[in-house]
């Protein structure tokens, strides 16, 4: 049996995000000089071992740890006779040594066990996993298994899967030493091992995650046996699903559901599971097709980085044929553009071994910040949109695989003097037969006008038929016939170049003469007859209401109803007898059609 | 091959309190508006080996891309390919193939087990799935014969899934700021996630408890009510359809749990076949998750005559009758009979049946926006014998055409 030493040191860091920004946090480094991680690192041992863990507290609190489903006793602790920690603590700039037995195998958390309330959502935690003693042996029986032979839990590959939340202003009020109330807790990060979606993606070890260093993309080929070990360290639920897999479950919070010789195979299949804080999962399938398998939060407002989607808590299964043995080569051809002068296209030709990519970029002298983390191999194409005009911008990108990151591309620099930003949200409105409003979103400050354009056939075949100057956002098109359909779209332009240009939309003019109404129809009583009917014309000056008494007789004008009104009473109806209605509309250039022609019986 | 066509396009629905809330759903109408949820698919698996390939045409007449996720599902393709997540401009914005707003994609899959499934958008699904794209895919056993009683099972002749009845429930939440901010093209903060009312097959209680395709819910057509027979064997789909996850419970007795997420609780080794379903009183219907399980009733044979109820009924002067406005008791505690109640009290009983309410525990999830009764709730109404429509509780052996 072995003895497993593990030092850690409790100290302030901070994490990153996709969205750029930067989190405080606390926790476990490896070294005493070293960066905090988040997770805490994992601590590996066999059935049967001592685990020695010394606990240095770099914090200006006292810090403690608990191992929740191990064999040991917890010592909680008074201070001034108010309960202080539930386990042993070590005071600031000293250190504590726990030592316990690893009993059985499992995936298990090892957490702060003072105010844990706040130090474990600070991120003092971290996964606790002990294998079986013949686990790395081949010939032994329990060889690449999770739980010992017969337990069905034989694996090629493992991940392990540590789910968890951050709350960051929780974060910040704690690092600078205020009161952060618990009731308020709304987490606006989601993290599996230490980061958040699409960061996940990335291999471990990132130069720019210093903190936050697994990664928890696998890659299996078809045929491997994966074992997926989540744990949820956080304090919300997170529901686990598998897309397009359905794992069977072989074990819960570390009890494998087939004990071993003569028990039954309690195992089960599920695709989405819901592991509640603190509970642990072991998954277990055959990796099959070949592609991109997302494992993710089904609780769907967890899939965001603060308010934006896709983020947060999501990770990936690759299917892949043959596991990469190198890190990718560098992406070549690395070219960047202004595309229709509104933002820069970067352009590079996909590398041998990658996986994926990051795109840097530098503004000016600063440095190079992440862009964009692709997430695919054939994503080789990127368009930056957030460019400030008069600026000048040099980007590269890396290319990266499970093993690790490539060397960089060549630079590529541009200036974007000669930006100029597209309108957007271009509507149209026939405002009548003859005139077609326009309405549009001036984004640009540099632009000396705009300039509109118009297509019959169809959304091409667009010719210019107005400009308008600086500023403006509207324009009014009369030179139009009724009845047609219209395409238009808009740009700027300044002395040197024109912009992108807006959305395109269609109208369609309307008829000359008035629409007819339609769908009249009737109520009546023995004293009242009332029509109603559907108003289509845009700008009648009246409508004109007919009755006809009897089959046989004539239609007369019996009254008139005010444009825009959609009913008519008639009170001058005589009992015993049959009348037919029809109306038309009535503008200044002439009559509609009329309407449906209906029958009312009075009796 | 059973072949469904959908369409993903918006419309409203009803709640109790006199609200219209704007939706997206699938229809199998065209030209129809969105129903909530979208149309049951019922399949029926062909006998081994043949695989049972299901075809879904689905075209988008909403503003946005949108697709199909089929979790719990084998095969799922596109063109006779796997399908796989979307990327644009580097980023994920799908979780599968999707279809651009006025075109049509085709959907396979090989129904490989039977069960009761869900089927979702898998683009953007923080917002479109609680808007309302979501459904329930029912698979029947090969060997499903409805009127042979060894052969009514949810999973396969000798699987232990007999069932007289079945009902499927699905639950979800609706959060009314979404829908606005959806209907009128606002922005909405995906994390401000509040849901104010509370479905089971999209409506709210006591909407829940009326039948089928009512004339003044025209979109929301699946009613929620439970009715049996004493010592019949019930089957109760739930599928969780929401973004939170739901702790229902029958009133009445504990269910056992026999299928989740579409697979059978039962390991076979060799000759050995192992029973892994159990009994639960309360269950959580977690987001995206299915269950199947088997609800019983038996009376304990009470008889104004012969076995009467062991204590003293309250007289009447004592009991405290809700003014709710859905009273249900008949009067009585003997099935089958109907007795006094207060006066001016309008009672809905029929026959003298009993009602168990079937509802989220999660209190405030059985409100219309804080007022009770509402929300996920509906009630096992137990018929004397005899008395039940064979109607009831059937539904068809498929639902779309071969």
């Amino acid at each position: 049996m072995a003895v497993i030493t593990c030092n850690l040191w409790a100290k302030k860091g901070r994490i990153k995000f996709p969205d750029g920004v930067e989190v405080p946090f606390w926790g476990f480094a490896t070294a005493a000089g070293g960066e905090p991680q988040l997770p805490g690192p994992v601590i590996t041992a066999e059935v049967g071992d001592n685990i020695e863990i010394i606990l240095h507290n770099n914090l200006a609190e006292i810090v403690s740890l608990v191992f929740p489903g191990q064999d040991f006793i917890p010592v909680p602790v008074k201070e001034n006779g108010v309960f202080a920690s539930y386990n042993t603590p070590a005071s600031p700039g000293n250190s504590v040594t726990y030592t316990l037995t690893a009993v059985r195998p499992g995936v298990f958390l090892y957490e702060s066990g003072t105010r844990p309330e706040i130090q474990v959502p600070m991120g003092l935690y971290g996964a606790l996993l002990i294998y079986p003693r013949g686990y790395k042996n081949p010939g032994h029986a329990d060889y690449q298994t999770a739980y010992g032979n017969n337990s069905n839990t034989e694996y090629d590959i493992e991940q392990i899967l540590v789910l968890s939340e951050v709350d960051s202003r929780l974060n910040r009020a704690v690092d600078s030493g205020n009161t952060f109330n618990l009731l308020d807790f709304e987490p606006d990060y989601w993290l599996v091992n230490g980061r958040s979606f699409p960061f996940t993606l990335l291999p471990d070890n990132m130069n720019f995650l210093v903190s936050q260093t697994a990664g928890s993309r696998v890659n299996a080929a078809p045929g491997k046996r994966v074992l997926l070990r989540c744990i949820n360290a956080g304090v919300q639920n997170h529901t686990f699903r598998c897309d397009n897999i359905t794992p069977r479950v072989v074990a819960v919070d570390s009890w494998p559901l087939m004990a071993g010789t003569g028990s039954i195979d309690a195992t089960y299949q599920k695709n989405t599971i819901t592991v509640a804080s603190g509970e642990s999962y072991d998954l277990l399938f055959t990796a099959d097709t070949l592609g991109h398998y997302y494992l993710y939060d089904r609780d769907f407002q967890h899939l965001c980085n603060v308010n934006q989607f896709p983020g947060g808590m999501a990770a990936r299964l690759d299917v892949i044929p043959v596991e990469p043995t190198e890190v990718p080569a560098a992406p070549s051809n690395f070219t960047c553009s202004l595309y229709c002068h509104d933002g820069v296209l970067l352009h590079w030709n996909r590398s041998t071994n990658a996986e994926g990519y990051v795109v840097e970029r530098r503004t000016g002298a600063g440095n190079f910040e992440t862009l964009s983390v692709q997430v695919a191999p054939e994503l080789t194409e990127y368009k930056d949109n957030t460019v400030l005009p008069a600026a000048g911008y040099t980007y590269r990108v890396f290319a990266y695989n499970a093993l690790g990151v490539s060397n960089y591309s060549n630079q590529c620099s541009l200036s974007t003097h000669d930006l100029i930003a597209g309108p957007g949200n271009l509507t149209c409105n026939a405002a009548s037969e003859r005139r077609v409003d326009l309405a549009w979103q001036d984004n640009a400050y540099n632009e000396n006008g705009y300039l509109v354009e118009r297509s019959t056939g169809g959304n091409d075949n667009y010719q210019v038929i107005a400009g308008v100057g600086t500023d403006t956002e509207f324009f009014s098109d009369t030179t139009v016939q009724s009845n047609t359909r219209y395409y238009y779209r808009v740009r700027a332009f300044n002395s040197t170049v024109f912009s992108c240009y807006s959305n395109s939309c269609a109208v369609v003019t309307p008829t000359d003469s008035p629409q007819a109404p339609s769908n009249l129809r009737a109520l009546h009583s023995p004293i009242l007859v009332i029509l109603i009917w559907d108003d289509n014309s845009l700008d009648e000056v009246e409508f004109l209401i007919e009755r006809k008494t009897g089959y046989d007789g004539n239609y007369i004008q019996i009254g008139k109803a005010n444009k825009n009104t959609r009913y008519y009473l008639d009170f001058k109806i005589s009992r015993n007898t049959t009348y037919f209605y029809r109306i038309r509309a009535y503008s200044h250039k002439g009559y509609s059609d009329y309407s449906n022609e209906i029958r009312v019986i009075i009796n | 091959m059973p072949t469904v066509n959908l369409w993903a396009v918006d419309g409203y629905i009803s709640t109790p309190d006199g609200k219209s809330i704007y939706i997206w759903g699938f229809t199998d109408q065209e030209g129809g508006s969105a129903q909530l949820p979208g149309p049951m698919i019922i399949v029926k698996q062909q006998a081994p080996p043949d695989k049972t390939i299901v075809t879904v045409n689905l075209t988008n007449n909403l503003p946005e891309e949108v697709s199909i996720l089929f979790p719990g599902q084998s095969e799922v393709e596109v063109n006779g390919r796997p399908v796989q997540p979307q990327y644009y401009n580097g980023g994920l914005v799908s979780f599968t193939n999707h279809v651009l707003p006025g075109e049509t994609i085709t959907y396979t899959f090989a129904a490989a087990s039977p069960g009761t499934f869900l089927y979702e958008s898998g683009t953007r699904p923080h917002k479109q799935v609680p808007m309302g794209l979501y459904g329930s895919i029912i698979v029947r056993p090969h060997d499903y014969m409805p009127h042979q009683p060894e052969h009514k099972t949810a999973y396969g002749a000798g699987t232990g899934t007999e069932f007289d009845r079945e009902y499927l429930l699905v639950v979800s939440e609706i959060d009314p700021d979404l829908h606005q901010a959806v209907e009128q093209g606002k922005p909405y903060n995906i994390r401000s996630y509040k849901p104010r009312y509370w479905t089971i097959n999209g409506r709210c209680a006591n909407d829940t408890m009326l039948p089928h395709n009512m004339s003044h819910l025209p979109n929301q057509p699946y009613g929620a009510m439970v009715m049996m027979e004493p010592d019949e064997k019930v089957l109760i789909r739930y599928t969780g359809a929401g973004v939170e996850n739901h702790p229902l419970h029958p009133h009445g007795n504990h269910t056992r749990l026999v299928g989740l997420d579409g697979r059978l609780l039962q390991n076979r080794t060799g000759n050995t076949t192992v029973d892994l379903s159990y009994k639960r009183f309360t269950v959580l219907a977690g987001a995206g998750q299915t269950h199947d399980q088997i609800y019983t009733w038996s009376g304990l044979g009470f008889d104004p005559a012969t076995n009467p109820v062991p204590t003293v009924i309250p007289n009447l002067r004592n009991m405290a009758i809700g003014h709710t406005g859905m009273t249900m008791w008949s009067g009585s505690p003997y099935l089958g009979l109907k007795g006094e109640l207060p006066s001016g009290m309008v009672s809905f009983n029929e026959v003298g049946e009993y009602h168990f309410m079937l509802h989220s525990h999660a209190e405030p999830e059985i409100t219309n926006w804080g007022a009770f009764p509402g929300g996920m709730m509906t009630m096992i109404a137990v018929y004397p014998e005899g008395k039940l429509g064979h109607h009831h509780g059937t539904l068809p052996v498929e639902s779309h055409g071969l």
